[in-house]
């Protein structure tokens, strides 16, 4: 399992330092003086100049580079210029709602990736697998914005049963905090909980048709004993690095559905800082958010090799 | 007063609808039965609807597959109308079933422990129920229990001194776990405790077959359906598996039913034969007797088309001609009377039924019902008249190869292995999976590079050739592969891929490739016409005429021919090992044969090479290799090859198990 | 010699090529059916709006029905159906290129990473960093540098369908050069060259028509997703995002506005999975 790991470990490396160097340049790749375009058009040659100092702009690119990572590293991100406020205070309140919502969408793939999966492949009923079958395509075709302003539509509009938008935490105020985080766990849950429902059909379908499961079968072993105990383990594993690539889509995905709903995570503050072009803070989001990602799949990768004897034993 | 059967199988009818609607009659009106400790064969090709049969016993047709008609009686009780869950109570417990592929048939991510723990636990909770049963049926209790060896004082089964109707609850994981034990020793996996938690990836195809017999014995069933349980094992281990099978049986007093396409198995394992074809049972009687007096010109035409390892190198054998019936076509008549040389007008209209023809012998022919005496035995194969080799073409030195595997471990596939190779000679080259005789067969076709040695083509040096050397090389050496399937792209037509060739060494103007083309399928005994189609709507043995074409195509000196055969049914082997040795006398080729099955090698070759773990072992006359093998491991081989020909009439082979274990 | 083996006739009606039949199955018709319609309203805009899509009239949130505006106006005034065609057209003129343009540079790197094992793994490690940039964040990055536009767009779905199409490809070179067919071939005295044009990529190539189909859909998403964010193709250019994203803070006093772009999004990308699993169903079998 180490070996496993250490075998993984250097391309996610990789993949990190060309994200970094990615991140670092965009600000370097902005036409004209970064400072001043940081600074705004009526901003003061002081705040330009207390800018160029803050963010190193007049030693060489390698120093800024190592200075910027080792400002990530201690924590110490500085202030926002055109938000305001530390930006370690503006990424942590982002991060928590982000983290919400994605957490939030990310148990309804996993109920509702699991009922369309195991339904679809093994209900007798065809009219249960045709509505299964209906309501995965919909699902994986029709986009976030359209289910969104279509959720909105329903369940705030028509119905008034839940607010249009907005967030109170979960943690603060858990009823009301609910309220809130369904609509939009919800959009952001479905195309994801559709590819892994049909990615979960698929698998069971395929793994009951193998010669195992015949095996057993003939052996006496039970219908329900081997679905769960035959099929699924061997349907699983692929299933949950699947699960880890959603998990990412799921954070990229956040960014659009906390515009839709005006969630006050990371993506909104990514498209504040866009708006108002705080470079340093975009680029922050950016290493951040790369960061997750790749820690998602490199899990997810120890956990197909835990699910699954043969990769351990390669 | 007879015993009524254990299984008692009436005008039994399988269908399929296809793809595009239609049905697809798989098996028509077969019956028979099976008394108590009775091992039957059910022998047929591709297609006759033998393992069709046995999954529709256990009411386990796949897909859209369905029985149509027909009963299926234990003990008196109809399988057909039973319910799943009746049927899931005989499962395992009263009939238990082994299949083809061990490699496929355990679950890769569980232990072998759970395997078992499965099984056991399935029959824990219903083994009450079905001892009531047992109890129940008379019959049993008294004609089977005195000759009922499990009863008896021989304790070759060791059993843990549960009787089947004692209560096994859940909480007895840990006896469940001790009987695994004692089942893995049972079917001979050595250290069995230890390796009730490793994965079916750490054991050979052999141990797991003995798993896969250890699951199909757990729940000590009455009757054994295995299901070509030897096909994809080596011949060595194909014999021990064999063995085990009959001594457990034997000990167990379980009934088999074997299905095989293998009449040397048939002749090995069985009592009893059933003779199966286009989905009809066509004969049906004791082994000794069927496979040596055959009633049906079927059965006899099987028998003339397989190998026996006693037939001398250079002689011929007879296929039969033409491929088996369309399963979706309705049967008019004999399902064989558009292959039988035999046949009259009124086996095309009138359907045969299966009438006894002796006390023992049933066959549904009707010339055959009418002739009091069995068919003529086969023409004994006719020794061909083939020129001497000539001068030697092919020289192979020394040749090593190795394969890096993942991390350190690398794998020798060939060590130091040197051959010669003479114009209008056949090379047979034998060894089991994992010799290296495919990875030989490549490094001489020049698909893959030797890592050291020499290969000599005329004289000349042509082990690592440029790239235009190589060129010429390739249209001296070809090569025929052994899956007919993979080995044919399925985006081009036929006349494309033989073309292929002649294209690539520029033979000929393009304007002349087509009649070229045409020429070619002829020589292989094809319709021209089929250069416009796809290989998809061949059959096996056809797109195997293809690939023998395409090798042709730019006339090599020199053809390799990787398990040609292997993949194709005994009636269609015998066709296409006659074309290959008619080419090589009408063409003078060098031949490269190589194969797994001792008796087809032995038939087509000069000479013969024995491969065992990337080296020649032996090497010498076709003839006097066979009969005075030399080498311990040839002597294995050629104990373990089964002949067609039933025990009693075998002359007794020294059998030298120590040579290969698996 | 071996006269007794005459090949068997084929069986009757030559099969057609799986595509047609793939398209010719219910769920392949309503797919295209779907997909024709939109794609013939987006090309006949300019004759079907009688609007500008930005010219303004006095009445904002005209209800539907209004004469002169049959689906309404917006809150600027504008004619939503001008507003809706002339979206179609502007998003069917980005998928068109952009997806088409991922697709090439993805088999082009694809096929270099087939030439040589260290070509693999720089086009290898570039697809990982691709992908270590999930859809919209990599948007975010884009725009970062180019501000919005329509540039912007067709780049951001370019470069997300580059790793996509190229694993794709990629991987099923491997798995066909691996199949004996290409051994035989080689044996053959077939050229290199030949080998991968003639026999691999016609065997590797069905996965690639899927996903044209399913990366149309993702395309159709990417456009929305960043009208939604502010980074798209600038207003008053009206995209199917765009009309939609205008339409959110009105959703509870005039949905009407909504509804065009709702519409026809979904009859969009379902029609487009539909057909891409019709496709994918024929050429599993």
């Amino acid at each position: 399992m180490r070996g496993y790991l250490l075998r993984r470990l250097p391309s996610a490396l990789l993949v990190l330092l060309v994200a970094s160097f990615v991140a670092f340049a965009l600000l370097r790749l902005v036409p004209g003086d970064p400072a001043a375009v940081l600074a705004g058009p009526d901003a003061s040659p002081e705040t330009e100049a207390a800018i160029r100092t803050r963010l190193g702009l007049d030693a060489p690119l390698h120093t800024q580079y190592l200075q910027w990572i080792g400002d990530l590293l201690t924590g110490d991100l500085g202030p926002s210029y055109a938000i305001g406020g530390q930006t370690a205070d503006l990424i942590a309140d982002g991060l928590g709602a982000t983290v919400e919502l994605t957490l939030g969408a990310l148990l309804f793939v996993v109920v509702l990736g699991a009922a369309f999966g195991i339904l679809g492949a093994t209900s007798r009923n065809r009219w249960v697998r045709g509505t299964v079958r209906a309501l995965t395509t919909a699902a994986l075709a029709v986009p976030p914005f359209v289910t969104g302003v279509l959720l909105v539509l329903l369940f705030a509009v028509l119905l008034g049963a839940l607010p249009p938008g907005g967030r109170v935490p979960l943690l603060t105020a858990p009823d009301l905090g609910v309220q809130y985080l369904l609509l939009p766990a919800l959009c952001l849950a479905l195309p994801s909980a559709a590819v892994l429902g049909r990615y979960l059909k698929d698998g069971i379908e395929r793994a009951l048709a193998e010669d195992y499961v015949r095996t057993a079968t003939a052996a006496g072993v039970a219908p329900r004993r081997l679905l769960w105990r035959h099929a699924l383990p061997n349907a699983l594993p692929p299933v949950v690095t699947l699960l880890g690539m959603q998990t990412g889509h799921l954070l990229g995905g956040a960014v659009l559905v906390e515009a839709i709903f005006a969630w006050p995570g990371l993506g909104q503050l990514a498209e504040q800082a866009l708006v108002r072009r705080d470079y340093p803070v975009v680029q922050d989001l950016l290493l951040l958010l790369v960061t997750v990602f790749v820690l998602v799949q490199l899990l997810t990768d120890l956990v197909h090799a835990r699910l699954d004897p043969r990769i351990r034993w390669e | 007063m007879t015993t009524p059967p254990l299984l008692e199988v009436q005008g039994l009818d399988v269908e399929f609808t296809t793809p595009d609607g239609g049905g697809l009659h798989a098996v028509r009106d077969v019956s028979f039965t099976l008394r108590r400790g009775e091992t039957l064969a059910v022998v047929g090709e591709s297609g006759s609807g033998k393992s069709t049969t046995a999954l529709a016993l256990l009411g386990m047709l796949p897909g859209t597959g369905r029985i149509s008609g027909g009963s299926v009686r234990l003990d008196g009780e109809d399988l057909v109308t039973a319910g799943e869950d009746r049927l899931r109570a005989v499962r395992g417990v009263r009939i238990g079933m082994i299949f083809q592929d061990p490699m496929t048939a355990l679950n890769p991510v569980l232990t072998i422990g759970r395997h078992l723990d499965e099984v056991l636990r399935a029959h824990a909770g219903r083994d009450r129920a079905a001892g009531r049963d047992k109890a129940s049926r008379g019959d049993k209790a008294t004609a089977g229990d005195s000759a009922d060896p499990r009863t008896g004082g021989d304790s070759a089964v060791p059993r843990s001194g549960r009787d089947k109707t004692a209560p096994r609850t859940g909480r007895d994981r840990a006896a469940r776990r001790a009987r695994a034990v004692e089942l893995l020793h049972l079917v001979g996996i050595p250290e069995p405790e230890r390796r009730l938690d490793d994965h079916p990836h750490q054991f050979s195809g052999g141990q797991r077959q003995r798993i896969l017999i250890a699951m199909a014995l757990a729940g000590e069933p009455d009757i054994l359906l295995a299901d070509e349980p030897t096909t994809a094992l080596d011949a060595t281990v194909q014999d021990q598996i064999l063995t085990l099978l009959g001594e457990l049986t034997r000990t167990t007093g379980t009934a088999v039913v074997l299905i095989t396409h293998n009449m040397g198995v048939v002749a090995r394992a069985c009592e009893r034969v059933l003779v199966m074809y286009g989905g009809t049972v066509v004969e049906d009687g004791p082994t000794a007797e069927v496979l040596t007096r055959p009633r049906h010109p079927y059965t006899a035409g099987l028998l003339a088309a397989v190998l026996r390892l006693s037939a001398p190198s250079g002689t011929r054998l007879v296929g039969i001609p033409g491929t088996p019936p369309d399963l979706r076509l309705p049967l008019a008549g004999c399902a064989f009377a558009a292959r039988c040389a035999l046949a009259e007008d009124r086996c095309h209209t009138a359907l045969p039924p299966l009438v006894a023809l002796t006390d023992t012998v049933r066959a549904a022919c009707l010339p055959a019902a009418e002739r009091a005496e069995p068919l003529p035995p086969p023409v004994p194969p006719t020794p061909l008249d083939r020129p001497a080799p000539g001068a030697v073409v092919l020289t192979a030195e020394g040749i090593r190869k190795t394969y890096k595997g993942r991390g350190r471990r690398s794998f020798t596939a060939l060590d130091d292995v040197s051959l010669s190779l003479a114009a209008g000679e056949t090379l047979g080259i034998v060894g089991e999976s994992g010799s290296g005789k495919s990875t030989l067969a490549r490094v001489l076709a020049h698909a893959h590079p030797a890592d050291a040695g020499r290969i000599l083509l005329d004289g000349r040096d042509v082990t690592r050739p440029g790239r235009a050397e190589l060129h010429s090389v390739r249209r001296r050496v070809q090569m025929v592969f052994q899956d007919p399937y993979a080995s044919l792209n399925p985006r081009m037509t036929v006349g494309e891929i033989v073309a292929e060739p002649l294209r690539a060494f520029r033979v000929g103007a393009p304007e002349e490739r087509p009649a070229r083309v045409a020429e070619l399928l002829r020589l292989v005994g094809l319709d021209p016409a089929a250069a416009d189609r796809h290989p998809r709507s061949f059959s096996g043995g056809q797109r195997q005429r293809i690939g023998i074409a395409r090798a042709l195509a730019p006339e090599p000196a020199v053809l390799i021919c990787d398990e040609p055969v292997s993949a194709l049914d005994v009636s269609v082997q015998a066709q296409i090992v006659g074309l290959l040795t008619d080419l090589q006398r009408d063409l003078g080729l060098a031949l490269v044969f190589i194969a797994h099955d001792l008796a087809v090698v032995r038939q087509v070759s000069h000479r013969i090479a024995v491969m065992h773990g990337g080296r020649i072992v032996e090497t010498g006359g076709a003839d006097e290799l066979c009969e005075r093998p030399r080498d311990p491991y040839t002597r294995a081989l050629l104990a373990a090859a089964p002949d067609p020909v039933p025990v009693a009439a075998r002359p007794s082979v020294a059998r030298t198990p120590e040579a290969v274990s698996v | 010699m071996t006269a007794q083996t005459a090949a068997h006739p084929p069986l009757a009606r030559k099969p057609r090529h799986p595509y047609r039949a793939a398209l010719a199955t219910v769920r392949g018709r309503t797919g295209l059916t779907l997909v024709g319609l939109v794609v013939l309203a987006g090309l006949l805009a300019p004759l079907l709006a009688g609007h500008g899509p930005t010219d303004q009239s006095g009445l904002a949130l005209a209800p539907p029905g209004t004469p002169g505006h049959p689906l309404g106006t917006d809150d600027l005034g504008r004619d939503l159906l001008a507003r809706l065609l002339h979206g179609i057209r502007a998003d069917l003129g980005i998928i068109a290129v952009a997806v088409p343009l991922g697709a090439v540079l993805g088999c082009l790197f694809a096929l270099a990473a087939a030439a040589h094992p260290i070509a693999d793994t720089v086009v290898q490690r570039t697809f990982d960093l691709i992908l270590a940039f999930p859809g919209l964040i990599l948007a975010l990055a884009v725009t970062a540098v180019l501000g919005p536009g329509r540039l912007p767009v067709i780049l951001v779905i370019a470069l997300a369908e580059i790793p996509v199409f190229g694993r794709l490809l990629r991987t099923g070179i491997l798995v066909q050069s691996g199949r004996e067919y290409v051994t035989a071939a080689r044996v053959g005295g077939t050229s290199g060259r030949r080998i991968l044009t003639r026999h691999i990529l016609p065997n590797a190539a069905d996965p690639l028509v899927v996903q044209i189909a399913v990366s149309l859909t993702v395309a159709v998403f990417i456009e929305g997703a960043m009208s939604f964010l502010g980074v798209g193709v600038r207003p008053p250019e009206p995209t199917l995002g765009a009309v939609l994203s205008q339409s959110m803070p009105y959703l509870a006093q005039a949905p009407h506005f909504a509804a065009g772009p709702l519409v026809t999004v979904t009859a969009l990308v379902l029609g487009l999975s539909l057909t891409a699993e019709a496709l994918n169903r024929e050429i599993r079998r």
